[in-house]
C-alpha cells in the first residue's frame, strides 16, 4: 500500500524534495528578517499539518492543540533546566525527546475518553484540556509557568541563532510531513479518511474505528508537542502566555482551511500565504493589520470555499474541459 | 435593488486594503525625506492580551517624540539639531511576531530600540538588539531574566521583579513606631509571587519578623480561611502583593470579617479611583505602591516637571495617564539626554552613556544597575497611602505629599 501510495504521488514527492532543497540552500542568500520569517513559515506548516493528520483526515477538529505545544515545550523546558547534561545540544536534544515523549503519553492517556466525542463537543473539550493544562503549569512549581523558564542556548558559536533554529524547524517540519504523508497512504489514512465520511458505517464495515483514532491523536499530539518545543527553544524564554495560545490552535484550523481541508499540501501554502501576509506585507503597520488580514482571510474563503487546492483544481479542471 | 455580489465584495475588500496602504504610505515618505532624523523602532502590544497597557506604553512614547520635536524643535546631539522618528509595529502580544520583525528593523539598520511590554516578549526581542548592538531602553520588563542573561545594551525603567520590594522595605524601615512583623499574601503568578518572595526576603534582612506566607490562586474568590490565621497571629504589616481585583476582595472580606491589622500594605489597588470608591471610609490608611504620580516633585529637562508632561498628555490624549505612559515617556528622554552626554547618535557611545545615565525626568531620577535594570531604591516604587480618599504620598521623603497614619484606626473606627 506504501508502494502504491508512492506511486500514486511521485510527483508530489519530488516536488517536496525540491522544495526541501531550496529551504536547506535559502539562508546562504536571504536576509536575517527573511530567515526568521522562513521559520516562522515552516512552524506554522508544520502545526497545520500535524492538526490535519486528526482535524483533516479523520475529521476531528481540536480547538485545543495549543495543549501539546505548551505540554512539549514545557516538560523539555523542566528537564532541561533542571537536569543539564555533558552539552548544550545534548541537553536539547534529550529534552525534545523527552517532551514529545511526553506529549505521546499524554495524549493516549486522554485519547480514549475524549475520542467518545464527536463534533464540536469534541473541539470544545480539547479547547477545555488546553485550559487545563495551562493553569497545571502554571501552578505546578517545578515547570515554572508563572515565572518562565529560560531554555539553554544550543547554538553553536559559529552559527546565527535564527539560522540554527532555521534548521530545526526544517528538519522538524520534514518529519511533520513525512509521517503525514505516511499516513495518508497508508491503511490507517484510509481508515480516517472513512471515519471522517462516515464513523458509524466504517465501523460497521469493520474499520478499527477507536483504535485508528487514537493512532492519529497522538501522532498528530506528539508532532505538535515537537513543534512547540523547536519553538520554544528558538525563543529562547517562554511563560505559559507564550506557548498555551489559543490563537495557536485556531490558526492551525485558518492554515488548512485556507490551503484546502484533508490535504497536507494544503496547510502548507496557507500557512505560506498566512505569514507573508502577516510578517511581510502588513508587518510594519501598527493598527489597521488585524483588520485588514481578517478582510483578506474572509474574501479568500468566500472566493475559494475549498482552499487554494480546490480552487487550483477547479481551474485546472475548467482549463482541461475548455481544452476538450 | 442590485444584489452586493462576490465582486463588489472583493473590490470593497480591495479598496479597503489601498486605503490602508495610502494611510501608511506617507508616514514612510516622511522618514524618507527627513534629513537628521533619529529612529527609535521596536514593538508594543497594541492587539492580543497584553494590549491595554501596550497602549499605555505607545502612548507614553507619542507623546514624548510629539513634545520634543513640536514644542522644542528636535534636539540638540554634538552640535547638531536632529527631529524624532517613531517606528514602532504591533507584535500583537506575540513573541515569534515581535522577534521576526524587530529582526527586520535591524536589517533595515534601525539603531535604538524600545521595548514591548512583557517579559515573554521582551527578554527574546532584546537577546536580539543585544546580539546586534543595539541599544533598548524598556519600561515593560521585570523579569529577573531580562537582567541576569550578562545583556550590556538592554536597560529597564523598574528594578528587576526580584528587587521591586527594595524601596518598601526602606518606607517599613523609616516608619515609626518601627513595626516588627508582617505577612505576606500573595498570589500564583509572576508579579504577585515574584514581590512576596522579594518582600520576605527583604523583609527578612531588615530585621522584620516573617510571621506567614499565604499562597493563594492566580484569580482568588474567599479569603476567609487566611484572614482568620491572620486574626489568630496579627502582624504588624499585613503585606498584600496582589493585583487590582486581589486587593479589593481581601480589603472588603477583612472588613467583612473585623480583621484589623495596624497597616495594610497593598502593591496594587488602592491607586485606583473605583476601588477607594468601592471600599468608601474602610480604604482610609490602606497603603499602596506607587510606580508614578504626577503630583511627585520631580525635575524634567525637556518637559519642567512630571505635572507638565502629564498636562501635555492630556491636552493630546483623552485616554487617562497610566504610570507606563510616563514610563515609556521616560525611556524617550533618558536616550536623547545619554546621546546627548556621548554627543553622538553612535551605538556604543550611547550605550556608555545609557550605562552612566544618572538624570533627572519625569519619571523621577533615573539610574540603571551594572546590569540594566533600574536602580531598586530610585526606581522603585513609592509608598501612598488613602487619606479622605485621595492617595496621598508618604515615602520617600522626597516625594512626599502627606504624612503616613500609623497605626491605622480599626475598620470600626474609620470615618
Amino acid at each position: 500500500m506504501l508502494a502504491e501510495g508512492i506511486r500514486a504521488h511521485r510527483w508530489w514527492i519530488v516536488a517536496a524534495a525540491v522544495g526541501f532543497a531550496v529551504l536547506l540552500t535559502a539562508p546562504a542568500y536571504l536576509t536575517p528578517f527573511q530567515v526568521r520569517v522562513g521559520q516562522l513559515f515552516l512552524f506554522s506548516a508544520g502545526l497545520g499539518v500535524a492538526w490535519t493528520i486528526l482535524g483533516g483526515f479523520a475529521g476531528y477538529w481540536s480547538f485545543g492543540h495549543t495543549a501539546f505545544i505548551g505540554l512539549g515545550a514545557f516538560v523539555a523546558g523542566a528537564f532541561e533546566l533542571h537536569v543539564p547534561l555533558g552539552s548544550p545540544v545534548a541537553t536539547m536534544v534529550a529534552g525534545t525527546a523527552l517532551g514529545s515523549l511526553a506529549c505521546a503519553a499524554v495524549s493516549a492517556v486522554i485519547a480514549y475518553p475524549i475520542l467518545r466525542l464527536r463534533g464540536i463537543y469534541f473541539a470544545i473539550a480539547m479547547l477545555g484540556v488546553s485550559q487545563v493544562f495551562a493553569e497545571l503549569t502554571n501552578n505546578v512549581d517545578a515547570f515554572k509557568g508563572t515565572m518562565g523558564i529560560n531554555m539553554p542556548n544550543a547554538v553553536p558559536a559559529s552559527m546565527e541563532p535564527q539560522t540554527f533554529f532555521y534548521y530545526v524547524f526544517v528538519a522538524a517540519t520534514a518529519l511533520t510531513l513525512g509521517v503525514a504523508f505516511w499516513v495518508k497512504v497508508s491503511r490507517l489514512g484510509y481508515g480516517l479518511v472513512s471515519i471522517r465520511e462516515d464513523e458509524d458505517t466504517a465501523r460497521m464495515l469493520g474499520v478499527p474505528t477507536e483504535r485508528y483514532k487514537i493512532w492519529a491523536f497522538v501522532l498528530s499530539a506528539t508532532l505538535t508537542g515537537l513543534l512547540g518545543i523547536v519553538y520554544a527553544h528558538a525563543l529562547g524564554y517562554i511563560t505559559t502566555g507564550s506557548v498555551y495560545r489559543t490563537d495557536f490552535s485556531l490558526n492551525m484550523i485558518v492554515y488548512a482551511l485556507l490551503g484546502g481541508i484533508g490535504t497536507i499540501v494544503g496547510p502548507v501554502l496557507g500557512s505560506a500565504l498566512m505569514v507573508w501576509l502577516t510578517q511581510v506585507v502588513l508587518g510594519r503597520l501598527l493598527d489597521v493589520h488585524m483588520f485588514i488580514t481578517g478582510a483578506l482571510l474572509v474574501a479568500i474563503v468566500l472566493l475559494a470555499p475549498h482552499g487554494l487546492v480546490g480552487f487550483a483544481r477547479k481551474l485546472l479542471r475548467r482549463g482541461a474541459g475548455g481544452g476538450a | 435593488m442590485r444584489r452586493f455580489g462576490r465582486r463588489d465584495f472583493v473590490k470593497t475588500v480591495g479598496a479597503t486594503a489601498a486605503a490602508a496602504g495610502l494611510v501608511a504610505a506617507p508616514a514612510v515618505r516622511r522618514a524618507d525625506a527627513q534629513a537628521k532624523t533619529i529612529v527609535f523602532g521596536g514593538s508594543v502590544p497594541l492587539s492580543g492580551r497584553a494590549a491595554e497597557t501596550g497602549l499605555n506604553v505607545n502612548n507614553g512614547y507619542l507623546m514624548a517624540i510629539k513634545y520634543l520635536n513640536e514644542e522644542m524643535g528636535g534636539v540638540e546631539i554634538g552640535g547638531e539639531k536632529y527631529k524624532l522618528e517613531l517606528k514602532m509595529f504591533d507584535d500583537a502580544s506575540d513573541p515569534a511576531r515581535a522577534t521576526t520583525l524587530i529582526q527586520r528593523q535591524i536589517d533595515e539598520g534601525v539603531d535604538f530600540f524600545l521595548g514591548s511590554f512583557g517579559s515573554n516578549i521582551v527578554l527574546p526581542t532584546a537577546a536580539i538588539t543585544e546580539r546586534a548592538k543595539r541599544p533598548m531602553v524598556q519600561s515593560g520588563g521585570g523579569s529577573d531574566q531580562i537582567f541576569t542573561q550578562g545583556f550590556k545594551y538592554v536597560f529597564g525603567m523598574f528594578p528587576r521583579a526580584s528587587r521591586q520590594f527594595i524601596s518598601s522595605v526602606e518606607f517599613f524601615k523609616a516608619m515609626s513606631p518601627r513595626p516588627k512583623s508582617i505577612s505576606v499574601i500573595f498570589t500564583n503568578d509572576a508579579f504577585s509571587k515574584t514581590n512576596a518572595e522579594g518582600a520576605a526576603k527583604d523583609s527578612k534582612a531588615a530585621g522584620f519578623d516573617v510571621l506567614e506566607m499565604y499562597g493563594l490562586p492566580e484569580q482568588i474568590t474567599d479569603v476567609s480561611s487566611v484572614l482568620a490565621s491572620v486574626r489568630s497571629k496579627t502582624p504588624d504589616v499585613l503585606i498584600c502583593t496582589t493585583h487590582d481585583q486581589n486587593s479589593l476582595l481581601i480589603s472588603r472580606q477583612m472588613v467583612a470579617t473585623n480583621t484589623n491589622v495596624p497597616l495594610l500594605y497593598q502593591t496594587l489597588g488602592p491607586q485606583l479611583a473605583t476601588y477607594r470608591e468601592t471600599l468608601g471610609k474602610f480604604a482610609t490608611g490602606i497603603c499602596v505602591q506607587i510606580y508614578w504620580d504626577e503630583r511627585a516633585p520631580y525635575k524634567d529637562k525637556f518637559f519642567g516637571t512630571a505635572q507638565k508632561f502629564a498636562e501635555y498628555y492630556r491636552k493630546h490624549v483623552q485616554r487617562p495617564i497610566a504610570y507606563h505612559t510616563a514610563g515609556g515617556a521616560a525611556c524617550i528622554v533618558t536616550y536623547v539626554q545619554a546621546m546627548q552626554a556621548a554627543k553622538s547618535i553612535k551605538t556604543e557611545p550611547v550605550r556608555d552613556a545609557l550605562a552612566a545615565t544618572d538624570v533627572d525626568t519625569l519619571y523621577g531620577r533615573v539610574k540603571f544597575t551594572p546590569e540594566g535594570d533600574g536602580d531598586a531604591i530610585l526606581l522603585g516604587p513609592a509608598v501612598g497611602q488613602v487619606q479622605k480618599g485621595v492617595v496621598q504620598l508618604v515615602h520617600p521623603a522626597a516625594a512626599k505629599t502627606g504624612t503616613l497614619i500609623y497605626p491605622t484606626p480599626k475598620w470600626s473606627e474609620k470615618t
